[in-house]
Order: C-alpha cells, then structure tokens, then sequence
C-alpha cells in the first residue's frame, strides 16, 4: 500500500516523539549505570553523562559485600516468587469459581469484592488487622495480604468468560473435575494473561518497601526496597559502614577515601532494578498479548 | 511425564519452603538476628528481662556480647531489642494502636512522642521512682532541674530522661565544629602568618594573595569555600562561622529561632542588624571573587572533592563539611588536607562578642517511657539505674562494656584508652553494621555524659597520626567562643496549633532563597534591593511580626514553668 507523503511525515514525527521519550526514561538509567560504575571521588567532580570515566566495581563489592543487603535481597527474591505464584494461584481459584454463571450469590460475592476494591480502612486498621492475626513482623506478612487481588481477579474472570463454554462442556461431558478443567484447559489458555498479571505482581512485590518499613522491625526481615529507602534518606555512609564516628570509618583503609555515599547509592540502585528489568524479555511475548486483555468484547 | 511434572513441582515447592525457613531465621554463621517480639534472646534463664524499642532505625543482634554481658554480669538484666524500620512516629501510632510497646520504650526528646504517649493512656507516670534513694540511687541523682522541667501540670514525670549532662553547671561543649579552617601552607606560600589572620581585614588580604596562588595541578586556588547544602538549616549551616564572626547568634536548644539577648532585648536572628552585615560582606567577598564562583550550587560531594583535592584556601563552617577524612586518613603532610588548621573567628570592627553558633544544651535527648502494664517493671528500673551511673566513663561502658572487658585505659582512668579484644574491635571497626551489631547494640544515648572525659576525643589508637586531629580540632574549637550553655531564650518551641508550626517552613524557605541572592548580588544597589525584598517577604510571606509576637508569648510561659536561666 502506498503511503503519501503526508503519512510518511507524519510517521517520521512519531517516531522522532516515541525515540525522545524513549531516550528520556533511557538516560537517567545510563546515568546511574555510570555513576555506579565510577570512582565516587571522581564522580563527584561532575563531567560524567553515559561512561564511567575511573571505572571501578568497588561500589558493587561494598554494597554486594553488605550482609544486610545481601540478606535482604533473599527476602525480596523470596517473596516475590511465593508472593506471585501464592497471589496467582488464589486468585485464579476465585475467578474460576466466579466464572461459573450459575454459582449460587455469585452477583453479592462479586458485589463484596469490588466494594474492597474501591475502598480500604487505611493504614491503622490494616495494621490493627495483621497485629491481631499475628503477621506483624514475620515473613508472611509480605505474602497472605497480597495473595488476593480484587483487580487481577477481575481480569481473571473476563478472560475466563471468554474462553468458548463448549470446551468447558465437553470437558465436564467427559468427566473432567472442575480442577481438572482449571488446570488443563483454563490455564494453558490462559498463558498470557497469566504471564502478564504474573509480572505486574512480581513487580510490585518486588518494589514494595512499605510493608517493610512498617510491618516489620527486625533488620532480618527487610526487602531490600527497604534498605534502599533507609539509605536515600540517610546524611552519610554510616548507614552502609556502620560507624558513628569518623575514627570507625577510617579503619576500612585507604580504599575508603574514593567511596561516596552517592555512588553506593547508585550501585544499590542498580542492584535492586536490574534483576527485575531482566525478567522482562523472557514474558515480552505474553506481555504484549496480555495488556490487551479486556480490551475487546467477545 | 505427567509424573515427573509433579515431581518437579514438588522439589521446586520443597526448595521454596527451604529458602523461606532461611529468610525467617537468618543465617546463623554471620548475621544470627532475633526479631525479639516473644521471649528472651538467652538460652540461660534469667531473673530479671524485659523488651526495650527503640525508636530508631538499627541493626540488632540480640545475641551482642554486650548485651550479653547486661544479662550474666551486671546488671543482671536480659535486654532484648527491636527497632523500627521506617519513619519512627509513624511506627509509634501503629504501635500505640495496637495495644503499644511491651515494656520500654526510648525516642528522641520530642514534643510529640510524648504527646502521643501521654494520650494514649498506656504509660506509667515515674515520679515515685526518682525518689527512692535506697533503691534506685542512680535515679535519685539525675539532677532535679531536669526533673522539674519534665512535670506536667499535675506533677507527673511519664518517662526516664537519659542523655544529659551529669553537671549542669559544667556542661561538656560537644562536638564543636563551625569554624574558619585554614590551609596553612597557603598562608605560608601567601607569605603571611596565622596570627595575621585574626582580623577580618586579615583574613581579606590572605584571600586576596591566596586567589593569585594555584594548586598542585596548576589551577587557580578558591580562596574562600562553604557548603551552602539545600538540607541545611538555620541553626546548622555553613554561613554561621561568618554570622558568628559578625557577632549573630545562630545557635539553638530545640527553640524555633535563634535568640541572642542583647541590651536587655531579645534579638531574633533575622532582626539583628548584624546578619545583613555579614551577608554584606559575603556579597562584597563574592563581587571580588575571593569565594568559589560555584558556591551556591556545589552539592557537598562537589565540595569534598574540591577541598580533598586542594583546590580551596579557606573554608568556612563545619568541618564535618569540609570532611574530616581529608586530614584523618593522612600519616603525614603527604596531602593537602593535612595543612587544615581551625583560626579564632576574626575580630570585625564593632563586635564585642562572637556570636554563638553552638549552643550546649545539658538537658536529656532522648527519654525511656514505660507501659503501664509492664510485668517487668523492677527489671526496667534496675537496668536504667545501671546505665545512668553519674560516672565520667559510663556512656563508654554502656556502649562498649566496662574497662578491662573489651577495652581498657592505656595509662590511667579517665585517660586515653584502646581496644583490648582483638575479635571485639574487628567486628567493631569492620564497618558492617551486621558485624558491628554482634558486638554492642550501640546505646550510649540510654546513659549520661560529663565534661571531665569523652571516649571519641580521648580514644589512643588510630592508624594514621592525621585521625588525632579532629579531637584537637573540635576542643580547641569549643574554646573560641562560639559555644556556650543554653538558656531559656534558647528553648522556646513553637505552641501546638500555633503560628510557628503554620509559618517556620515557610520562614526557613525564605532563608534559603534569599541568601543566594545576597551572596551574589552584582553590587551594592543590587544588594540592598534584595534584602528589602528579603524583609518584605519575611513579613508577607512568613508573618514575621506576628511570629516575634508569639515567641515572647510563649516565652513567658517558659519562665513560668521552667524559670528563667
């Protein structure tokens, strides 16, 4: 088909405008790649945009060395792969279960669950909630409240209604159990949905650092999300090293004198986002199936 | 196939639920945590235990060999520990919601902590116990004008304070640190001495002749530097070692503004005609380029580097900015940073008196409340009458364990001192707070303080001769005049509701925008032209009138409660 000139120009915008906004969210990710990667001294005397200028991995060996850090990135892997697979897995058992038009109150259960969607007590009942349940500081507490979600559930049950009853029939006339079905027709079938509500989950797991600011105090027990929000509010290194007093400080050597509190910044930074950004790739291809979800009736 | 798919999920399952039995206890070999909710950290049964929260963010190891030495020597008392992970009043209103902490609980002095504490009806009022003589003599003799301060309007004292001065009358100066730092090897290259620069006219020719100089690497040296940080405040930035030289009091005790009395009258800091005399002479610096081109939009890394790498004369301000690491990782004059020396703030022409840019509050810091359902109250009791000895060395001993454990005196008590316990002071100075959580949960603040010995300027050991210099720095710094005790003048706090709480913010970001202006104002028109806009804003924008008025209105009923000193 040929296009006009107009068309082309007008394609050519786009595209300029999408590479600009493109480069935009690129380049302060380059930036802090490059500043983790620098001498912290060197760093701050500024002139340094996309390469790092005095390479050095000290920064990684400092944050990566760091046993909170390193304790709390296991709390964070942890809970994002329970937190997702735990949060799919109800929550697809209670879309399946609502999908069946014919379950009895099902109009008063969806009822109830979108009222908890668009309303919650706020924060001092939440934690009233899991002190009396007993989650407050344990490792649970990132998993039980996050298992349910009212919105993917949602999604869930559209997609199922979705899928053709006569498969769902003929799987029953053959004397499929509803778990049966659940597992060996809905969920192949549901693949990019999944996929994609798996990673939205996993992502938000894996960026919360509120539940372990507030529901939980013991050290052990904190995402690094956490860690990461306690550093970028501190003054000075103490809160990586751990000195009250200059004097401390100095006892880690020379090596000390390069180190900037804005390069381990940096380099935790890096830590905590890349692991992340790498599972993107291996779903893109669901993902672009499943943010359509929804989007087209019937 | 279908088989070894369950099979697989299964082990990945097993795998899953390992992981999480690791997270959930820790990894005993390195970091053996204890979230300390239920229960004592000891397997030795002990009398006498009871829950402490701090309300702070720490690394706690409820196994620490000091808190070890709590529970089996003295005081006998098992301690466990839990700390918050995100912002402490926040914490504190959960936790209050639910029923409040277990046994103790230790903040900050602040307003409202204890407003929160008083109002949730869950605290025990302790006014009984610093009575008791015979059995808490400790207790009895925390000196009764912090006590008084602490009653409230029915007589009741509703927590221990800790972290005062033992002596009131004598207090320790602290960690003084606002002063002119000056590169002595630049004064000597500038042909000059130090004693040339004890006047403001001195200081001026140093700068003129330090901007003709250039350093190592062949640039031309900053005569003057500060740190204008955007975090900083009124009380705590760079400028006060020049409002200081002008005579201004920047210095506070918890007050909302800096007050300094002069004739008989209250001066606020923004009324004393002196503050515009010193931004006027910052201004007059700027115009001649004898202050760093860049000083107004430096972050302080940018400005370690400068001074690390030489580039600047003078700096002006707290040495902790300028870094102290430059001087303390040096064995010898290997480097620029070791030539740093502290001068007496420069006599201007008319100054009588230096202003105060520190002012030594004695009173506690940080309070201890106690739930009023407590079961382990004496053990409370006992503990804390432990840590608030009136001894010189008891903050160490608190913090470190007593002398000969892990660290001793080198020569004589109250002397210089050391580590003694090679595996104590490794983990200690590993610069892990893991590590360093092993060994001592780090709660100096739960003791008292006096001016006759402080471990950080009396400790004997250091790799590098350079590390002593900070010690000399800030004692010789507290006796250049910029220190002094606190007074009631210096503690009024803004009334709940009030204009203070309403306007302060506004008033701080009016300082902030405006001394930019005034530092790089392009001559003296210019100059005057923003400092009226300075004074009209300060009373369009922030009240300023109104807020004086406020200010000796809750003066006065400081005077009324606390008496006048």
């Amino acid at each position: 088909m040929k296009t006009s000139i107009q068309e082309k120009l007008g394609q050519v915008i786009i595209i300029g405008l999408l590479a600009l906004l493109c480069l935009s969210v690129l380049y302060p990710f380059l930036y802090m790649l490059a500043i983790s990667l620098n001498e912290g001294s060197d760093a701050a005397k500024g002139g340094i945009y996309i390469w790092p200028r005095a390479f050095t991995l000290l920064n990684y060996e400092i944050v990566l060395g760091n046993e909170v850090i390193r304790h709390a990135y296991l709390i964070t892997i942890a809970r994002t792969v329970i937190g997702t697979v735990t949060g799919l897995l109800v929550t697809l058992i209670a879309a399946y279960g609502l999908s069946y038009r014919l379950l009895p109150l099902r109009k008063v259960f969806l009822g109830y669950i979108l009222i908890t969607m668009l309303f919650n007590g706020g924060l001092v009942p939440f934690y009233i909630q899991l002190y009396n349940v007993g989650l407050v500081n344990t490792f649970w507490v990132y998993i039980i409240p996050g298992m349910f979600s009212a919105w993917n559930m949602f999604v869930m049950l559209k997609f199922i209604q979705g899928i053709p009853d006569a498969l769902i029939e003929s799987a029953e006339l053959d004397g499929a159990s509803p778990v049966r079905i659940l597992f060996q027709i809905i969920v192949p079938l549901s693949k990019p949905m999944l996929a994609a509500l798996g990673l939205f989950t996993a992502v938000g797991h894996w960026n919360d650092w509120f539940a372990g600011a507030f529901f939980v105090s013991s050290q052990s027990l904190i995402p690094v999300q956490t860690f990461l929000q306690q550093l970028l509010s501190a003054s000075d290194l103490s809160a990586v090293l751990g000195s009250n007093t200059n004097q401390e400080a100095l006892a880690r050597g020379s090596q000390m004198q390069n180190i900037t509190l804005m390069s381990i910044k940096m380099a935790v930074v890096m830590v905590s986002a890349i692991p992340i950004l790498c599972v993107y790739p291996f779903l893109q291809k669901y993902f672009v199936k499943g943010v359509l979800i929804g989007s087209v009736k019937g | 196939m279908l088989k070894a798919n369950k099979l697989s999920l299964a082990v990945c399952l097993l795998a899953l639920l390992l992981v999480l039995s690791a997270c959930s206890s820790g990894t005993k070999e390195q970091v053996n945590t204890n979230n300390g909710v239920e229960g004592q950290s000891s397997d030795k049964p002990t009398n006498l235990s009871f829950e402490l929260w701090l309300g702070w963010s720490a690394t706690i190891n409820n196994d620490s060999l000091v808190q070890k030495y709590w529970e089996e020597q003295e005081p006998g008392v098992a301690v466990t520990l839990e700390a918050t992970q995100g912002d402490a009043i926040t914490a504190l209103n959960l936790k209050l919601n639910t029923g409040g902490f277990k046994d103790a609980a230790v903040f900050n002095r602040s307003e409202v902590v204890k407003n929160a504490m008083k109002n949730s009806n869950s605290i025990l009022s302790l006014e009984q116990y610093f009575d008791m003589p015979d059995q808490y003599p400790n207790l009895a003799s925390i000196p009764k004008q912090y006590l008084d301060a602490m009653r409230d309007e029915d007589g009741h004292i509703w927590s221990i304070p800790t972290w005062f001065d033992q002596d009131p009358s004598n207090p320790w100066p602290g960690w003084a640190s606002v002063t002119w730092l000056v590169r002595s090897d630049l004064v000597e290259q500038a042909g000059m001495k130090l004693e040339d620069l004890s006047t403001i006219e001195g200081v001026e020719q140093f700068l003129r002749k330090a901007a003709e100089l250039k350093d190592a690497s062949g640039k031309p040296i900053n005569p003057m530097g500060f740190l204008m940080d955007p975090n900083d405040t009124a009380g705590w930035n760079d400028e006060n070692a020049v409002l200081s030289a002008f005579g201004v009091t920047t210095g506070g005790a918890g007050g909302v503004i800096p007050v300094e009395k002069k004739d008989g009258e209250f001066v606020l800091l923004y009324d004393d005609p002196q503050y515009k005399a010193a931004y006027q002479w910052l201004n007059k610096m700027y115009r001649e380029k004898l202050i760093d081109p860049e000083v107004v939009t430096d972050k302080k890394e940018r400005y370690k580097e400068k001074n690390k790498s030489g580039r600047t004369a003078l700096n002006v301000g707290s040495f902790w900015n300028v870094d102290a690491s430059v001087w303390e990782t040096l064995d010898g004059p290997t480097e620029p940073g070791w030539y740093y020396e502290p001068i007496p703030h420069p006599k201007v022409e008319g100054v009588e008196t230096v202003g105060s840019n520190q002012v030594v509050n004695p009173y506690p810091g940080y309070d201890v409340y106690i739930n009023k359902n407590t079961k382990n109250l004496e053990a409370i009791l006992t503990f804390f009458d432990y840590s608030l000895q009136p001894k010189a060395e008891q903050q160490q001993v608190i913090n470190e364990g007593p002398a000969g454990l892990y660290w001793d005196w080198i020569d004589a008590p109250l002397g210089k001192w050391k580590y003694i316990d090679e595996q104590y002071s490794t983990a200690r100075n590993s610069g892990d707070v893991a590590q360093k959580s092993t060994v001592t949960p780090e709660l100096y603040m739960i003791s008292s303080y006096n001016n006759d010995w402080y471990p950080w300027w009396n400790f004997g050991e250091a790799d590098k001769q350079g590390s002593f210099k900070t010690q000399q720095f800030t004692q010789a710094i507290g006796q250049m005049g910029g220190v002094r005790s606190a007074h009631t003048h210096d503690m009024v706090t803004a009334k709940p509701g009030g204009l203070w709480e309403k306007y302060a913010p506004e008033l701080e970001n009016l300082r902030k925008e405006y001394r930019a202006k005034l530092i790089m104002a392009k001559d003296e028109a210019q100059f005057e032209e923003a400092w009226q806009q300075f004074r009209d804003a300060l009373e369009k924008r922030a009240h300023w009138s109104e807020l004086k008025e406020e200010w000796h209105e809750s003066y006065e009923v400081l005077v009324q409660t606390n008496g006048e000193f």
